[in-house]
């Protein structure tokens, strides 16, 4: 799976570049993430802004990511589409999560 | 004369390879599309179809490549069925409704365990059923009319 990162200053950007985050990916974005996290990324920004669809697998691949962290950083979400917001809405995902509309947004709320 | 009722049946089978499951999503985004639904149903349905044949592939087959995975769709009058056959392992417990968690504990979020709960908010029915070393999840969504301003 293709994704894009960028360091602005502690917060480490995460863009996923493909369409879908599903079962058929969720072990490699989950792979990713956790390589992120031992380097010491602490404060991952997840753009899925171009993500059409997610799963419920590709979800726990974000949840896990997030429990890897031990309490000791955060996750936010920026970009979800309606369809991606259903699936977080469902599953109460939206109240775990910081989620933004865009990584603009997200940014501010941060600085 | 009576006319029957218009019912269409399409037939999908795949191996059980979680890469091809975007296929069967994409037929089932196609067949929702045709029904005059809004756009947030048919990305529900797509969803929900996708979440069963994932279920399949990852437990009824262990994730083991080389199984078949039948997706049966019917459109009849008002309302969508769709079944997701496998001949695998069956699933001894089928609880669509029980998923609870509490959100302010993030060590203890779940990871899994999410897709028939996900399933069960979706769809207006689902019915597992295992016999003769086949099993179906049957789901079923019922297509209102969209309201036609007067």
């Amino acid at each position: 799976m293709q994704i894009e990162e960028k360091k602005l200053g502690n917060l480490l950007v995460v863009t996923i570049l493909d369409k879908r985050l599903d079962a058929s990916v969720a072990y490699e974005f989950k792979s990713q993430m956790e390589t992120f996290i031992s380097r010491g990324d602490r404060l991952i920004l997840l753009d899925i802004s171009q993500v059409d669809f997610i799963d419920s697998s590709g979800l726990g691949a974000i949840v896990s990511s997030l429990k890897r962290l031990s309490g000791r950083g955060d996750i936010l979400i920026s970009g979800a589409r309606e369809a991606v917001m259903r699936l977080f809405k469902l599953t109460r995902m939206n109240k775990v999560f910081r989620m933004f509309e865009s990584e603009n947004d997200a940014i501010a709320a941060l600085s | 004369m009576k006319i029957a009722p218009e019912k269409r049946t399409v037939t999908i089978r795949i191996e059980s390879n979680l890469e091809d499951v975007a296929l069967v999503g994409a037929v089932a985004r196609m067949l929702a599309s045709r029904l005059s639904l809004a756009e947030a149903d048919i990305g529900d349905i797509e969803l929900a179809v996708s979440e069963a044949v994932n279920n399949a592939i990852l437990h009824a087959y262990r994730d083991e490549p080389g199984h078949l995975v039948e997706v049966k769709f019917t459109q009849q009058e008002d309302e969508l069925t769709i079944d997701v056959c496998d001949q695998g392992r069956p699933m001894t417990n089928f609880e669509p409704t029980a998923f609870g968690y509490d959100s302010a504990d993030p060590l203890r979020l779940p990871e899994r365990g999410m897709g028939l709960f996900i399933i069960g908010e979706i769809m207006d029915e689902a019915v597992y059923r295992s016999s003769r070393a086949k099993n179906v999840l049957t789901m079923t969504r019922r297509i209102k009319p969209r309201r036609v301003a007067p």
